[in-house]
């Protein structure tokens, strides 16, 4: 009895360890991605890092052969490859190279990247966006330094947190409000400035208080490399073409040193830095094996790309007023400051809001300052984040601004199939009109955010309906009891001189996803096919 | 009996071609923060090289335990909308370049290698004999080596010129604190004029660094 009782355990023992064993992946020590998706890079880099492996990610086939040579052939190689790879046959490639691989195929990105926090199973989790890469690259060496997973932000989000038992959840940066509420209990810190400077500051100095240290490395989040991930120093973004005053204070108030640039596309503003506060600045730049040299293995993450440009010029003598229309061809929102130079100097105040797609005037009180301008815009996408420039110069006409447009505002409505503001507009006026509208300080999950529309034309004595696209969860709408408008209109398109504001309540609906326009012409399709149904069985 | 078969035939068509144009009605697009943040497309971009084209650094072999560096790092940038140029890149001046197997390293910690027994330490981290003549120990017997800010009284070694005389740069070591085990931090100043390197080339540096068996992949970095 006692025999049986004892092989009966022993036998249990065995498939218990078995079981345990085809549960436990293989140990590897080296961590290699081989995907086109920068999440998947950046998870596997994270993940290696909080694991304590060597990461790698393949940019190339001349590259992927580099990173052959140095891995230890005595580990295994824990492979993630995703559906576009930079080099096809790279596991092949390891095979017959005598690796054991232990392979994790990335088909979703976010899949991916919940599955590597699941296994690293962090205490500490920080939590962002990945519509862009910028908040991902911000908090690569924080979360290194405080061995946090970091999670891609979705409906999921607040089960794994649950799963791994998260301590400590930062969010960071901007994450869709009905994404947000579905984990924002669990969130130890919130940081969202609404602007990526901001943000990134503040994590700065979240990691200089819990970290001292002497140098820092200096990025704008557009690309990753090895050193924004496993470094163990914070990361401050220094704008992409000029560099905002701010980060010159940051660096002044944080007495620091000594910092290292990644990459040398940023290295005018690091001289820039240099020049301001005399700190040292090493750029890294290249590397070199056997005899050769190389670009650093980077890989690009997406950015928002806002764009901006002057449409027209025009000097009304009369009211002594310089009307300037700018353009924004792009596909996000953008801010611009402008400074025109003359015989005198003239420029914005604050920066100016332009929905992508559409147009705005400024009015500058102003004397003649001649036929050409010479002007500087400075952009981005966010006020506080003007780190692009444009430089030009525009011909001014001379025009006398005698605007008889009239609009007014019928009613408004969220409509919550669209996902969109419909504003209803009607031309009070004697001539046709055309209007930007902009819904300002709409409070979207923890952000008062400003949205806009299109140029909309509404003929005299019609109606047009505006639409100003921004996801609200119910939540949200809630929380917006009135809506604040700015209206943008005028007679010519590209001169929309006049303004109003306007604050009105609003409904919440959903349109009929359906035209009259479609159902008449589906209408009659019908009929024609069912005539000749029918004559076909006659 | 046709009427209603007509009748039918038309209320199924539509209603399967409304429910079509129903399902087909185009997603909106999620604006993000300050309703500006719209993606404009998937995650998935091209895997980017770095951007060193206006940096020339060329390397070639002195014997099996060493590798020069040789190059230029004057250059412009252009950025803009083109017809534009907003930075130009020659403006930056260059105090030294460096050359490290630490990705990472510790610029707030660099210390000088001058004694002999620092330097038999480097070759045991390179896998070197330190009796070998091409050892680092026997190699960089230079002293009072400087390169830019980080490195001064430092061993060394002057590469020579294209005519066999002692070139225009010294190469300084170092030792940097890292993860790395091998924790070498090499240096020399650039010369913004230039001068002749080993191989007849005017240059604005040249630069030899130690590499194990089986190769030392190195970074590099300057100095402004």
């Amino acid at each position: 009895m006692e025999g049986r009782t004892i092989t009966s355990s022993w036998k249990s023992n065995v498939l218990l360890a078995l079981i345990i064993l085809t549960l436990v992946p293989v140990v590897s020590a080296q961590v290699v991605v081989n995907s086109g998706d920068w999440r998947d890079v950046y998870s596997g880099l994270q993940y290696a890092s909080i694991t304590d492996q060597q990461g790698y990610f393949v940019t190339d086939t001349q590259q992927a052969t580099r990173i052959l040579s140095r891995l230890n052939p005595d580990e295994p190689v824990f492979l993630i490859t995703g559906n576009q790879q930079p080099m096809a046959g790279f596991r092949s490639l390891l095979v017959s190279r005598g690796f054991t691989i232990e392979d994790l195929r990335s088909t979703n990105a976010i899949d991916t990247n919940e599955e590597l926090v699941l296994r690293a199973q962090p205490q500490n989790v920080i939590v962002v966006g990945d519509a862009y890469g910028y908040n991902a690259v911000s908090v690569g060496t924080y979360a290194n330094k405080k061995q946090a997973g970091v999670l891609f932000a979705s409906q999921r989000t607040s089960s794994v947190l649950e799963e791994i038992s998260a301590q400590d959840v930062l969010v960071y940066g901007h994450i869709p409000s009905f994404l947000l509420e579905t984990f924002e209990d669990q969130a130890s810190r919130i940081i969202n400035n609404q602007d990526r400077f901001d943000d990134n500051f503040a994590l700065f100095e979240l990691f200089l208080q819990e970290y001292p240290s002497q140098l820092i490395i200096l990025a704008n989040g557009e690309i990753i490399e090895e050193q924004l991930i496993t470094g163990t120093s914070p990361t401050l973004f220094i704008g992409r073409q000029t560099v905002p005053v701010r980060v010159t204070d940051v660096i002044r108030e944080s007495n620091i040193q000594t910092a290292v640039l990644i990459g040398n596309a940023l290295a005018p503003n690091a001289n820039t830095i240099k020049d301001r506060t005399g700190i040292s600045i090493f750029i890294k730049f290249a590397q070199g094996r056997d005899q050769q040299q190389f670009a650093l293995d980077l890989f690009n993450v997406p950015v928002p790309n806002p764009l901006i440009q002057v449409a027209s010029a025009e000097y009304d003598a009369t009211r002594q007023t310089l009307l300037v229309t700018y353009q924004n061809p792009g596909s996000i929102a953008t801010y611009f400051s402008a400074t025109f130079v003359g015989e005198d100097t003239i420029e914005d105040a604050r920066p100016v809001f332009i929905e992508a797609g559409s147009y705005k005037t400024q009015q500058y009180q102003s004397v003649d300052l001649g036929e050409e301008l010479a002007y500087t815009l400075l952009y981005g996408a966010s006020p506080r984040s003007l780190d692009l420039i444009v430089q030009g110069r525009v011909d001014v006409s001379r025009a006398q601004i005698d605007d008889q447009s009239q609009l007014r505002v019928s009613s408004a409505m969220y409509d919550t199939r669209l996902e969109a503001f419909v504003i209803e507009v009607e031309n009070t006026g004697p001539v046709d009109a055309f209007v930007v509208v902009e819904a300002v300080d709409v409070r979207v999950g923890n952000e008062r955010v400003r949205v806009g529309s299109e140029v909309v034309r509404v003929p005299v004595g019609q109606s047009r309906q505006v639409e100003l696209l921004v996801e609200m969860s119910e939540r949200d709408l809630e929380r917006n009891n009135e809506l604040s408008l700015e209206l943008f209109f005028g007679q010519r398109e590209l001169s929309l001189v006049n303004f109003a504001r306007v604050t009105l309540g609003f409904s919440v609906g959903a349109s009929s996803a359906l035209s009259w326009t479609w159902i008449v012409l589906v209408l009659f399709i019908a009929v024609l096919v069912g005539w000749f149904v029918t004559r076909k069985k006659r | 009996m046709e009427q209603r078969q007509f009748i039918v035939t038309i209320l199924t068509i539509s209603i399967l071609i409304l429910g079509f144009a129903y399902a087909n009605e185009p997603a909106q697009s999620t604006p993000g923060a300050t309703g500006q943040y719209t993606p404009t497309g998937g995650n998935t971009i091209g895997a980017g090289g770095g951007n060193v084209t206006e940096v020339n650094i060329s390397a070639d072999l002195s014997t099996s335990k060493w590798q020069g560096y040789w190059g230029n790092v004057s250059g412009s940038l252009r950025l803009g909308d083109g017809s534009n140029v907003f930075f130009d890149w020659s403006n930056v001046e260059f105090a030294a370049v460096y050359a490290s197997p630490n990705s990472n390293p510790d610029w707030t910690s660099v210390t000088a290698v001058s004694s002999q027994g620092d330097k038999e330490t480097k070759d045991a981290a390179f896998g070197f004999t330190n009796t070998d003549a091409d050892s680092i120990t026997n190699t960089m017997t230079g002293s009072a080596c400087a390169a830019g800010t980080e490195i001064s009284g430092a061993a060394g070694v002057t590469p020579y010129d294209n005519a066999g005389d002692p070139g225009s740069w010294d190469t300084c070591i170092a030792d940097i604190t890292g993860t790395d085990t091998t924790r070498a931090l090499f240096g020399t100043n650039i010369i913004s004029a230039g001068a002749t390197a080993y191989n007849g080339l005017n240059v604005q540096f040249q630069l030899m660094v130690p590499a194990a068996d089986g190769g030392t992949n190195y970074y590099f970095f300057l100095e402004i």
